[in-house]
């Protein structure tokens, strides 16, 4: 039984492989036609994968605010603002502020510049993302009464306060460089070498001293800081607010079109040194929260973050919202839409496919009529040369097919590593490449059907009296 | 006449063959166009809806700290005032159309999550809008805002958000936030909306929330609110040119009376921006043509190949003519003209169907009108018809010049 229909196929293949550029070119149409519809469902089906799998590292669940600084008077979001705001987010989202100020370290010559500090909340690490590589966070509260160093009650100790603070990498390899190996470590040990060593226990417990005092009514002889945690930062680089890649080649271009259009993410310096110092936001003087950090599920980006918008603009503020620019398109219900000019080229593509592909059965019956004839002779039965020709037409098809499901995925790829966002990927869609497989083989086979039915009918006797 | 008639018996002669060839370059013809179309039409659209935005304007914004706007760097000064208006009408004289105080703020009201923006400005801004009002009128001398009520006018665009009719919005009132202040709207008018291309807008410019406020004026999705002239300062200034032209000579004369009183602006002059824009469209839309150049070459090697296979089937046909004793170019030269006569009868065919699948599918998705320049039609068209003459001469020259008997023996 197994023969009845591998024989055919055997034979439909060599004769393929007798001729591999005219089937190379026979397939064009089908190649095309597959790699059409396998490019956008690759691109945009990976990206929406990697999206909601990887939310948390891509940041395609994080929605961040800043005061729009290009006003002469920004409103910036403030304290109070953040318990109601929770009221209007879904139930499960995860919301912290940053106060941030400028300072500078005594006694620090290791530190060439300013430091930031970062006001902060326990929900820091759950929104922003950043991991902690040693120690804890701060406390977020200062409980009045508790004892220093247990929490972060400022200590005022003959006019100096203490705080628990956390600081970044950065600032902790240029503080605490790793000792020097003996014998083969190179003398010229730099941060980013020293960085390596992930061992931050030598700088917990450790402190330091602000240059000029925090809160100078209640502390005038200065603010100290005792490092009880090691944060993760953003100085080797990692995505901008809205999801750019600041490596990536075509980042250039695509933030000077962004400008162009009046957007852009704030400078934020605090952000890209790795020179920040975490510290309880009751510490850093001020009622301002700059930046605002929210997570929200990946799918409720977008409508979580108009109501933020929306909520703030109703108390009088000024915010500006950066989301991953790339997110909600991928999401948006209107780019299925834009799949239809890619069903209508799929179309044109598979049909001049097809067109070609009965053409050459056609042409390939009538150059092999005596060998049909004789076949014929030998016990052939019409259905035995039926089905060989529409098995040729098949295996032109699925050649067709693996060569265009092979060119889109390269496109789709190469798509993929232009685009300056980092969420912008390509996986297999299985179930497109099984779809465009199943059209195209029906169509191969209604494709085939006349040439083969064509072949099928010489007449044996016919062919041999003619010749 | 009698190559002619040979011609019409070859595509009768072989029906289905023809008809494959045929429908092979009017589909061809119609995916290359189906491309062009797209392409040129967006181009089109968009290089439109930018000079709708009004070319013959200069915005000069309040000196402030412009770090994430285009100009990338910090300009700090005097503020701008009505004082600085007065003293712009009254020095730039005829040479501006109009001087026009405006101030940019983020307004809330519950219907929309979205906060819109609230644009604060005097009856003068009506010039700025090219396509005119839709329904009602724009602010007049006579209206004021009071912080418990306002006329506003609003662009169609928020319009349309409130309501699925946006003139049915004149004479509605609503509940809006000014400043973090509850006030009543009373909807005067409707602005007509300048951008063709909103539904594109709304999917892809996903970063607008990001957009700094005083750029929001370009969305066109504003609510227009009266200025108290002598108590409100303005965040900016627009100045009307009388022509696009006069924009560059404006341009310095606005920025030395500034210079005067020690205001350092921002200068947004809208035609180098449109034109920077436009620039940067021209450089993408080179990438769609290497689509459709692509698109074309396919095209190509697909009507050439069923070309050459239909060819292939007709050389015993040539050789039997040349035993009769017809010449080399008398058997060439009708099987030319078959390949070229198709090709010729498929292009209208082809150019029928490109139509069709923009009137049904692509114009309603893409939402813009396709764009076909008599030189791409012509050009393609032509491409085609080469492709069907060349790719019939080249294989048919070749065996006719072969010895007839060698190619009926099949060698």
């Amino acid at each position: 039984m197994a023969t009845g229909w591998i024989r055919p196929l055997r034979f439909a293949v060599s004769e393929q492989l007798r001729h591999p550029w005219r089937t190379l070119l026979v397939s064009q149409g089908m190649i095309w036609a597959v790699a059409l519809t396998l490019i956008p469902a690759a691109v945009i089906g990976g990206t929406r994968r990697d999206a909601a799998e990887r939310a948390f590292e891509l940041g395609t669940n994080l929605i961040q605010v800043a005061a729009d600084r290009t006003l002469r008077e920004p409103l910036p979001v403030l304290q109070e603002d953040l318990a109601p705001l929770r009221d209007v987010l879904p139930q499960e989202s995860v919301v912290s502020g940053l106060r941030v100020r400028r300072a500078a370290l005594a006694e620090a010559p290791a530190v060439p510049g300013d430091v930031w500090l970062l006001g902060c909340d326990e929900n820091l690490p759950g929104a922003r993302g950043k991991r902690l590589l040693a120690g804890r966070l701060p406390a977020s509260s200062i409980p009045a009464g508790t004892v220093p160093g247990a929490s972060s009650e400022p200590a005022s100790v003959a006019g100096i306060e203490t705080f628990d603070v956390a600081i970044e990498e950065t600032l902790a390899t240029l503080l605490f460089p790793a000792p020097a190996a003996p014998a083969t470590e190179d003398a010229t040990t730099t941060p980013a070498r020293a960085r390596t060593d992930r061992d931050w226990s030598r700088a917990l417990g450790q402190t330091l001293q602000l240059s000029a005092p925090l809160h100078p009514d209640t502390a005038p002889q200065g603010t100290q800081l005792r490092i009880v945690g090691v944060i993760e930062d953003e100085a080797s680089g990692g995505p901008d607010p809205l999801g750019g890649d600041k490596e990536h080649g075509t980042y250039a271009l695509a933030q000077r079109l962004l400008r162009a259009l009046g957007i852009a993410p704030g400078a934020a310096p605090w952000r890209e040194q790795g020179v920040a110092i975490y510290l309880p936001r009751a510490a850093v003087p001020g009622d301002e929260v700059d930046w605002l950090f929210v997570r929200v599920p990946p799918l409720e980006v977008a409508a979580a973050s108009q109501r933020i918008e929306g909520f703030l603009a109703g108390r009088g503020r000024t915010p500006l919202i950066y989301t991953n620019a790339l997110w909600p398109v991928l999401t948006s219900p209107e780019l299925n839409g834009y799949m239809t000019i890619h069903t209508v080229f799929f179309a044109l593509f598979l049909s001049m496919g097809l067109a070609v592909l009965t053409n050459l059965l056609l042409l390939s019956g009538w150059q092999r009529r005596y060998e049909i004839a004789l076949r014929r002779t030998e016990g052939a039965s019409r259905s035995d040369i039926f089905w060989q020709f529409v098995w040729e037409g098949m295996s032109i098809a699925v050649i067709g097919w693996v060569l265009g499901i092979l060119a889109g995925m390269l496109l789709a790829h190469a798509r993929a590593a232009l685009d300056p966002f980092t969420i912008m990927t390509a996986s297999w869609p299985w179930l497109e490449i099984a779809q465009s497989g199943a059209v195209l083989g029906v169509g191969a086979i209604l494709a085939s059907a006349y040439p083969a039915w064509r072949a099928s009918s010489y007449h044996p006797m016919s062919l041999f009296r003619r010749s | 006449m009698a190559t002619l008639q040979e011609i019409w018996k070859g595509v009768r002669r072989n029906r289905v063959r023809s008809v494959l060839i045929f429908t092979t370059f009017a589909v061809g013809f119609a995916s290359v166009l189906v491309t062009i179309g797209s392409v040129e039409g967006g181009r089109r659209s968009i290089r439109s809806d930018l000079e709708k935005l009004g070319l013959d304007m200069i915005v000069c914004l309040n000196p402030v700290r412009l770090g994430p706007l285009g100009a990338g760097e910090d300009r700090r000064g005097k503020r701008i005032d009505q004082s600085t208006v007065a003293l712009l009408r009254e020095r730039l004289g005829e040479q501006a159309l109009a001087v026009i105080p405006f101030k940019m703020e983020l307004a809330s009201f519950a219907q929309l999550m979205r906060a819109p923006t609230l644009l604060v400005t005097t009856p003068d801004f009506a010039g700025v809008f090219r396509d005119g009002i839709l329904a009602g009128r724009f602010l007049n001398d006579d209206d004021v805002f009071t912080p418990k009520s306002s006329p506003v006018v609003l662009d169609e665009a928020l319009a349309r958000k409130l309501s699925d009719d946006p003139t049915a919005m004149v004479g509605k009132t609503f509940r809006a936030k000014r400043g973090g202040k509850s006030f009543e709207a009373h909807v005067v008018g409707v602005m007509r909306d300048p951008i063709s291309l909103r539904k594109q807008l709304e999917t892809f410019d996903s970063a607008a929330s990001a957009r700094s406020i005083s750029s929001r004026r370009l969305e066109f999705k504003n609510i227009y609110v009266p200025m108290d002239e002598v108590e409100e300062r303005p965040s900016g200034v627009i100045v009307r040119a009388p022509s696009v032209p006069a924009v560059d000579d404006l341009a310095p004369v606005m920025r030395d009376v500034l210079a005067e009183q020690e205001i350092e602006p921002w200068l947004h002059v809208q035609k180098d921006w449109a034109g920077w824009l436009i620039d940067m469209v021209d450089r993408f839309t080179w990438i769609a043509h290497f689509f459709w150049v692509v698109n074309l070459l396919v095209v190509l090697i697909l009507n050439s190949t069923i070309t050459t296979l239909a060819v292939e089937e007709r050389y015993p046909e040539i050789a039997i003519r040349r035993v009769e004793g017809a010449s080399v170019a008398r058997v060439v030269w009708p099987l030319v003209g078959e390949g070229m006569f198709l090709a010729l009868c498929s292009l209208p065919v082809g150019w029928a169907l490109s139509e069709l699948l923009f009137v049904t599918l692509v114009t309603p998705t893409l939402l813009w009108d396709p764009l076909i320049s008599p030189f791409a039609l012509c050009g393609t068209g032509l491409l085609l018809v080469l492709v069907g003459a060349g790719t019939t001469l080249l294989p048919v020259r070749r065996v006719a010049k072969l010895s007839p008997a060698g190619v009926l023996a099949g060698h």
